[in-house]
Order: structure tokens, then sequence, then C-alpha cells
């Protein structure tokens, strides 16, 4: 360590113990004045007020986890269901597929083919010795066959075929068995095997393994709809916009300018399909919005509201009603001139300020949807209500700047940042359009885009009345319930 | 926990309401208060530079060099001179520098950050945060001749 590092760890060291012992000095001028205390305790009252607010967003977002868990918990369980019969499903085609290849490359064989050159033994097929039953394996050709068809190659004992359109019945005897002009028996020289032709025309469902007798099984997927004519679909979905407000009653203009920063949202949804083209639909969307208000301000100077501070300063109070997009802060703005500086009575201070907010809103839109256009791609037009709870907001403010060489600010602070006394409910129209791809009959992926306005301003009583609006952008999954 | 806030405040006005909103943020932030990482009067410390910062911050904290006709050579500090100096008037001393100066020399020669964190901390590069420091105790040391000589 160098000497000045040294000097300075020395410096450092005794300004520390200087000033640790002021702090517990009890001269008076270390203690704050009394405002001190009492601003504290009336923050502390609206941050209990704003504190009691977060169990809103608490609510909204277990109200929605639990649509998703119960709505993914019916889903998997389906899902279980479906693969279970899905799995059936395919082990019988796969087995109806195999005596359809079977019977097909039978029927396929020419009666001059390779295979026909072949000697009974080397071609004898593995036929049951008896039973009723045999499968599809068991056939086989012969060179001599006149028919371009199967040729059932039976030992002699008796065989069974399960029949549905031709019903062949049972015998020992293959010719009186086949008693049929197109099945005729030929006594083959096949070595004690007897060949049966069977014309071109074979049903399939007659060489199936299940007795005739035996009613089929049939697959049916679980079809809950109560009602055949109305589909239900659930969607889930995030998304992008700005919302603002448009305001009523800014005269003069103290607001310089109110630029809407983005707005994320989230939500869930379901639509009641009840024809080919119509829909209603509704949900519950969860958005925080971001805005920030510009404010020039114009107040006249007054020496009667000054009052000398300790530093022998002079402050000004001004209080004032600052409307924003989502209601109006009572704002005070405490001036300080300079104890040497003038100003004149009634000059004119152009004061800037911004405030930033942050509002979370739950809507619950109530839509009517038109779809056209054909799978995989559906357009929808859509409009309808929406009613926006608004579950807090949170304000930051910027400090105070002054355009008067003498003035500068001293302190501005925003009563009620939380806003409190917010009217909680809106209502407002919202038109929109979305596109939705079907990936199969179940699943989709859908993109929507929307307008909405607020119908009712969401403070009534105050002088400049605000009104939300805004577009929104979304993304999402759609499922066919 | 004033002493803080009088040190970084202009003026004693201010510091009042760099305590308050500090005061604040320590009763809403209460629960982040781990013992184990230290005593609660350094976190509420903690707290105050934060939100005296803050403060600064809206209002567009510059960091810009001023004239400072001192010889540099000088030593820096007179450790007598600083114990013949009360609190208050160093407080004082302190409160009378360009807000660039006063911050960073509060922040490393009393709160104890390095200069990698006061960089982090203000958003300006280490060497801003040495050259104002530099510049701050030159200004400081102006000041305190000027004290010592009136």
């Amino acid at each position: 360590m160098s000497e000045k590092d040294k000097n300075t760890e020395r410096i450092k060291e005794l300004l520390r113990q200087k000033l640790a012992a002021q702090e517990h000095a009890e001269d008076g001028w270390n203690s704050p004045s009394g405002k001190v205390w009492e601003g504290l305790s009336e923050g502390l009252v609206n941050n209990r007020a704003a504190r009691n607010k977060i169990t809103f967003p608490y609510l909204a977002a277990s109200l929605v986890l639990a649509l998703l868990f119960i709505f993914f918990w019916r889903e998997c369980g389906h899902q279980r269901q479906l693969g279970i019969l899905q799995n059936q499903l395919e082990s019988a085609k796969d087995s109806l597929n195999y005596l359809k290849e079977e019977c097909l490359q039978k029927q396929a064989l020419p009666a001059t083919s390779e295979i026909s050159e072949k000697t009974p033994k080397e071609d004898k097929p593995s036929l049951p010795t008896s039973g009723k039953t045999f499968f599809p394996s068991s056939l086989s050709h012969t060179s001599k066959n006149a028919h371009p068809g199967i040729t059932l190659i039976i030992q002699n004992s008796p065989i069974s075929i399960g029949a549905s359109a031709m019903d062949i019945g049972t015998s020992d005897d293959p010719a009186e068995f086949f008693n049929n002009e197109s099945i005729a028996a030929n006594p083959a020289e096949n070595g004690g095997l007897t060949s049966i032709s069977i014309p071109p025309l074979v049903d399939y469902l007659a060489l199936s393994p299940i007795p005739n007798n035996t009613k089929r099984p049939t697959l049916q997927l679980p079809d809950k709809r109560s009602h055949a004519a109305m589909q239900w679909y659930a969607s889930l979905k995030a998304g992008v916009g700005f919302i603002g407000s448009q305001l009523a009653g800014n005269q003069p203009a103290i607001i310089e300018g109110e630029k809407p920063l983005a707005a994320f949202g989230t939500g869930i949804g379901l639509e009641a399909v009840f024809s080919k083209n119509w829909s209603i639909e509704t949900g519950l969307d969860y958005l925080v919005s971001n805005t920030q208000t510009d404010y020039r301000l114009q107040v006249p100077y007054t020496h009667q509201n000054e009052y000398q501070h300790d530093d022998g300063n002079y402050d000004n109070v001004y209080n004032h009603s600052l409307p924003s997009p989502f209601g109006n802060y009572p704002a005070q703005l405490i001036l300080t001139r300079e104890s040497g500086a003038s100003v004149a009575e009634g000059e004119l201070m152009n004061l800037d300020l911004s405030i930033q907010q942050r509002i979370q809103l739950l809507s619950l839109p109530l839509m009517l949807k038109f779809a056209f256009g054909k799978a995989p791609l559906r357009f929808g037009l859509k409009a309808g209500l929406r009613t926006n709870l608004a579950l807090g907001i949170d304000s930051e403010y910027s400090s105070l700047v002054s355009y008067h060489g003498a003035i500068h600010q001293r302190h501005t602070s925003i009563g009620n940042p939380a806003l409190s006394d917010l009217q909680k409910v809106t209502f407002g129209y919202r038109l929109g359009i979305d596109v939705n791809y079907l990936f199969n009959q179940r699943w989709g992926l859908f993109m929507e885009s929307s307008f909405q306005r607020s119908i009712n301003p969401i403070y009534e009583n105050e002088e400049v009345q605000s009104y939300l609006r805004g577009v929104e952008a979304g993304l999402g999954l759609r499922i066919k319930l | 926990m004033f002493m803080v806030c009088l040190r970084y405040a202009p003026n004693r006005a201010e510091a009042e309401d760099f305590l308050q909103d500090g005061f604040m943020q320590v009763f809403r932030d209460l629960h982040q208060f781990d013992p184990e990482k230290g005593s609660l009067p350094a976190w509420m410390r903690k707290v105050m530079v934060n939100t005296a910062l803050q403060h600064l911050r809206k209002k567009k904290l510059a960091f810009v060099d001023y004239d400072v006709s001192v010889i540099e050579n000088k030593a820096l500090y007179d450790e007598d001179i600083i114990s013949m100096l009360s609190a208050k008037e160093i407080v004082q001393l302190i409160q009378q520098l360009p807000e660039g100066y006063k911050v960073v020399f509060n922040l490393f020669m009393i709160e104890g950050y390095s200069h990698q964190e006061i960089a982090g901390m203000l958003g300006i590069s280490e060497n801003t945060s040495k050259s104002q420091l530099r510049k701050g105790r030159l200004a400081l040391q102006q000041k305190v001749s000027d004290l010592v000589s009136s």
C-alpha cells in the first residue's frame, strides 16, 4: 500500500469516527423536523392500503392456475384413455393389414409364377391338423389352378372359415363344403393335399379368425358432448399491446404528451361454436400495462405562500391535481427560491414533470365471432364487450424541472400514488380479428389482434376524464374439448 | 440515518425528504432483511444511501468536471485540520460539493465502497469514479482551506 493510500485510509477512518460520533449526539442538528414523522405516518397508512390490494393479483393468478390445472388434468386423463384405445386400434389395424396383404399377394400371383413350380411339399403351409379355424398363412396356390384366384390347400381335416358375406359353412369334404360353382374343389395331385380355388372377389372378413357368430368389436372414442351441434374450445394465450387512454376535458392542456408503453398480457379463453361460422368467446385476461404521461405546468409565482426554511431559502408550495390515463393525482410541488434571488409576483413558471404508471387489469371479454375460410386456415372477425377490473396501480414520478434560473424544485410528492379511489370496474367495447391454424381436428394455433376502448371513464367525477383504449396482439394455443 | 441523508442532499429540507422515503422503503422491504448478512442499522444505512441515489438520479445526476484551482501536490488532507473541524462542519462542506463529486466521495470515503462497486451503482466507468473522487477531494480541500483561513 502506497503512502497516499495509507493516508487515504487514515482520513477515511477519521471521517467515519467523527460522523459516527455525531450520529449519536443529541444536539438537535442531526434530528429531522416533525414533518418527516407526519409524512411517514401518512405514507405508512397509504402503504397498508396498497398492500391489501396485492391480494387481488394473487387471487386472479390463483384462479388462472386452478383453471389451468383442471384443464390439463382433464386433458391428460383424456389423452391417456385415447392412447389406450389408439393402441388397440393400431393392433387391430395391423392384424387386418396383415390379412389383407397376404390375401392380396395370393390373389395377384399368376398361374405360371415361379412359386407354382415348387413342389407342393416345399410350399406346404402350416395348416392346422385339427380344429375349426385356420389363418391366412395357410393359404397357398398351385400352378394347376385354372382360376386366377386363391387356392386353399387343405389337409384332409375338417375346416372352418368364418364368413360374413359369404357363408361357406363347415364340412369334411372340400368339394361338398364349397358347393358353389365359383368355388371349385380341385383334387390336385399335391401329395395328399387338397387344393381349393377361390374366385378373386374374396371377402376378407370371411378369412377372419373370429367365428361368424361372434359380435365384432367396435372401437368408439368417448364423446361426451351433450349437444351434438355445439362444440367447445379452450385456449391459452399470451401477448403484447399498448394500452393508453383518451382524455376528455384536458383544457387547457396540461398534459404535454402521453406515451403508452408496452403492455403484457396472458389469458385463458373458452369458445362455444354453435354453427359453422358463428361462435361466442369468453375468458379471463390478465394485463399489465405501462404508460408515461408528461406534463407541462404553468403556475404563477406568488410570494404570499412563501415560507423561509432553515437554510435561509424560501419554499413555495403548490397543490395540483394531475390528470393521468388511469386517474388524477393530487400532487404537491415545492419550489425553492434562493434567498438572494428575486422573482416578480405573478411571474409564470414553466414546470415539467412526468409520471410513469403501471396498471394491472383483469378482463372478462364476451365476444361474438364470425369465422370463415377452409381448414387448416380459418379467419375470424369478432366484436363484443369487455369488462375491466383494475387490480391496482403503481406510480413513479420524475423530479420537477423548472426553467426559471432562480427557482429550483425542492420536492415533488404525489398523493395517493396507488390511486386507491380508482373506479374498479369499467366497461368497453372490443373489436378484433384472428387467424387459426389447425394442426389437426383437436389442436390449433391462433393469432389475434384487437382494439378496445372503455365506454365509461375510469374516473367519473373529475374534470379531466380518461377512457381506456389500446391495441393488443397475442398468440395462443386452442384445443377442442 | 438523518446524517447519512444530509451528506447526500444539497440541503436540510431535501435530506428530510430522503429520510422519509428511505424509512418508507425500510418498512416496505423489511422482510428482505437478513440478519445473517449484517446488522439492521447497516442494512438501513444501505437503504438510505440507495434512496438518496434514487432521488439524485431522478434529478439527472451529472458527473461533470469543475475547475478546481488547488495545487495537487499539496497533502490532500491535513489530519489535524480534519480533527479540528466538527462533524457538522464536515457534513456542511460535503453538502456544498457538486453532486457528482459529493456522491462518489460519500460512497468511497465514508460508506467504504470500491470504485468498481461505485461504477456499478451509478452506471459510470471506474475511471470516472476515480476522477470524480480525486476532484471531489480537491474541491473539499479548497473548501477546508477557505474555512480555516476565514
